[in-house]
């Protein structure tokens, strides 16, 4: 037997309907659920000032969906005058440029790049030599490329190690 | 073993630079009283006297030039505050006196007890609120970068505690050296070649296979292709590239914190945008240590890695023998398998923590050796403080994957 189920009528639909105690229940219900979220994933809205049902449904919707973890999460960008390469170098990259010296100071003088890291003083020197040395340990620096190996013998005690090899060799 | 365990295939470490938990989350604590964050009443000392209180002032930038001293002896102050009592207690309160020391600008140092609130660091908060905070992860010694990362890479720093280069003990082999022994996969993935590596003289300088760069992360990612283990560095200059300014991204200060926000972003999209390897993976977010930024909690004693620094390094008069940890830094942990909003040793309602599980950088070599070289100390090649050390995969712990919908819009 197949039942016919009446489709209500058009003007049945009303978006704009006054919320019920049951949707103002519901409501209450969704908004203790939202306090315990991240604030940043908290609507900051009243849900007193929600008056009809298309407006709960709304944020019942946002409220489901941040339960479930659908939640996109903007970051901001920072601004332009963030970036400042002339900064004076952190300890931290002076560090990081001596470090990358100590290697090159091992290498044999025709293969250094020549610098004098005495005269890097900001970011964007820094990042230029490190740059430069780190290309150059990758054997990607074009004609001042050191093999590594090579460069490694320069070192005085490598250097006897490395004899040591060779003559175990030869 | 927990199926989350059973489907991991690879470990993730993303360790950016120089702030202290307090600084980054410590704002937690009013959402969540199980995270050991700040009341608001903690307080310091400064050069008058008068006690400050933390306050929620932190800025993206501006506010920590000069970059706040955090070289062992400086550290020292900042936790026991010239105590000379024999044993000394920890009272973390000499971080003001200690940045005063640096401009002698009394408002000027009070800036060392700002923190950030929740909202101004949505990366991490989110990610903190949504997978696992550790409340008890410390830097492993309480010094500079340069020896705290060689913790996360070789589980020591050889008896190092400045920025001076030093060679490797060859008895202890990198977290790197140790897989690609056993034919597995490790990458040092470095921002771009002009931001490059801390880890040049051990590492990069014999071993550059190991390296690859922050875009070869996102592409290996992409294509699935990640090694078992990967270790990332961020941009650590501000620099240009074929004209292209790139920002640094390591929030070391006084660098653009949100540069770094969005770093972290970008590594988890990366992740989380591949279902497969989202499925297997865990990605860890820690920093090298405080960078001399306040902190409430005492670093606690720890398990010496057998290594004596001495006088004229630490700088205090006295020799260090690794047995205490550095001032606690920011750590989570991510994946699909951790339950939500996990708080590694949670706070108990009285202010106590029952049996806290401490972390160190150690705990990083500690847990990817254990997890993919089960048989490893067989060989020896580890100190006892990594053997020991706590690790932290058994917060894999879910019977079933969540369904996680969390992205950052990074546009």
């Amino acid at each position: 037997m197949k039942v016919l189920a009446p489709k209500p009528a058009k003007g049945s639909f009303n978006k704009d309907r006054r919320i019920s105690d049951l949707v103002k229940s519901q409501l209450s219900h969704m908004h203790e659920a939202e306090r315990k979220l991240p604030p940043h994933h908290q609507t900051g809205q009243k849900i007193e000032s929600i008056k009809t049902e298309g407006q709960a449904s709304e944020y019942i919707r946002q409220i489901t969906e941040r339960l479930h973890g659908k939640y996109v999460v903007k970051v901001p960008k920072p601004p332009r005058s963030a970036f400042n390469k002339r900064r004076q170098m952190s300890d931290l990259l002076k560090s990081q440029v001596e470090h990358f010296n100590h290697v090159e100071m091992t290498w044999p003088p025709e293969k250094r790049s020549g610098t004098d890291i005495a005269k890097v003083t900001t970011e964007h020197g820094a990042a230029a030599y490190i740059g430069k040395i780190t290309a150059m340990m990758h054997g990607t620096g074009g004609e001042k490329m050191t093999p590594v190996r090579e460069a490694l013998a320069a070192s005085p005690k490598r250097a006897v190690k490395a004899k040591k090899k060779l003559t175990k060799k030869r | 073993m927990p199926p989350g365990i059973d489907a991991l295939e690879h470990i993730v470490v993303l360790m950016m630079e120089n702030r202290s938990f307090d600084h980054m989350l410590g704002g937690l604590t009013v959402q969540n009283a199980q995270i050991d964050g700040l009341s608001g009443s903690e307080e310091n000392p400064d050069s008058t006297g008068a006690l400050i209180p933390v306050q929620a002032l932190a800025d993206f930038q501006g506010q920590l030039d000069p970059d706040p001293n955090h070289h062992f002896a400086a550290v020292d102050q900042q936790i026991f505050n010239g105590s000379t009592a024999n044993p000394r207690q920890p009272s973390m309160q000499g971080f003001i006196n200690s940045y005063f020391q640096q401009r002698k600008d009394t408002k000027h140092s009070r800036k060392i007890m700002y923190y950030f609130t929740p909202d101004r660091l949505p990366v991490l908060t989110t990610l903190a609120t949504e997978f696992a905070v550790f409340n008890r992860w410390f830097s492993s010694i309480p010094g500079p970068t340069i020896c705290n990362r060689a913790f996360a890479h070789y589980g020591t720093s050889f008896g190092r505690v400045t920025m001076d280069p030093f060679y490797a003990h060859p008895a202890f082999k990198s977290i790197y050296q140790r897989l690609g022994a056993a034919k597995r996969t490790a990458k040092i993935y470095y921002y771009d070649v002009p931001s490059s590596t801390m880890e040049v003289v051990n590492l990069l300088q014999d071993q550059p296979q190991f390296f690859g760069t922050y875009k070869q992360f996102l592409e290996d990612c992409k294509s699935g292709v990640l090694p078992d283990y990967s270790f990332i560095e961020p941009n650590y200059t501000d620099h240009d590239v074929d004209g292209e300014p790139q920002l640094a991204t390591d929030q070391h200060p006084d660098h653009n914190m949100q540069a770094g926000e969005r770093f972290i972003a970008t590594i988890y999209n990366a992740i989380h945008d591949n279902p497969k390897l989202w499925a297997s993976t865990a990605l860890l977010i820690v920093y090298d240590e405080h960078g001399g930024i306040y902190d409430h909690v005492p670093p606690p004693a720890c398990l010496s890695d057998g290594f004596v620094a001495q006088p004229k390094d630490t700088g205090t008069g006295f020799p260090f023998n690794f047995d205490r940890l550095g001032v606690r830094v920011p750590a989570v942990l991510i994946s699909p398998w951790v339950p939500k909003g996990l708080v590694v040793s949670p706070l108990n309602p009285d202010g106590t923590i029952d049996n806290p599980r401490i972390f160190e950088h150690a705990s990083i070599p500690g847990t990817v050796t254990n997890f993919f070289l089960p048989d490893f100390d067989k060989n020896n090649q580890r100190s006892e403080r990594e053997k020991k050390v706590e690790t932290f995969l058994d917060l894999l712990s879910l019977n079933q994957m969540r369904d996680v919908d969390l992205a950052f819009d990074t546009d």
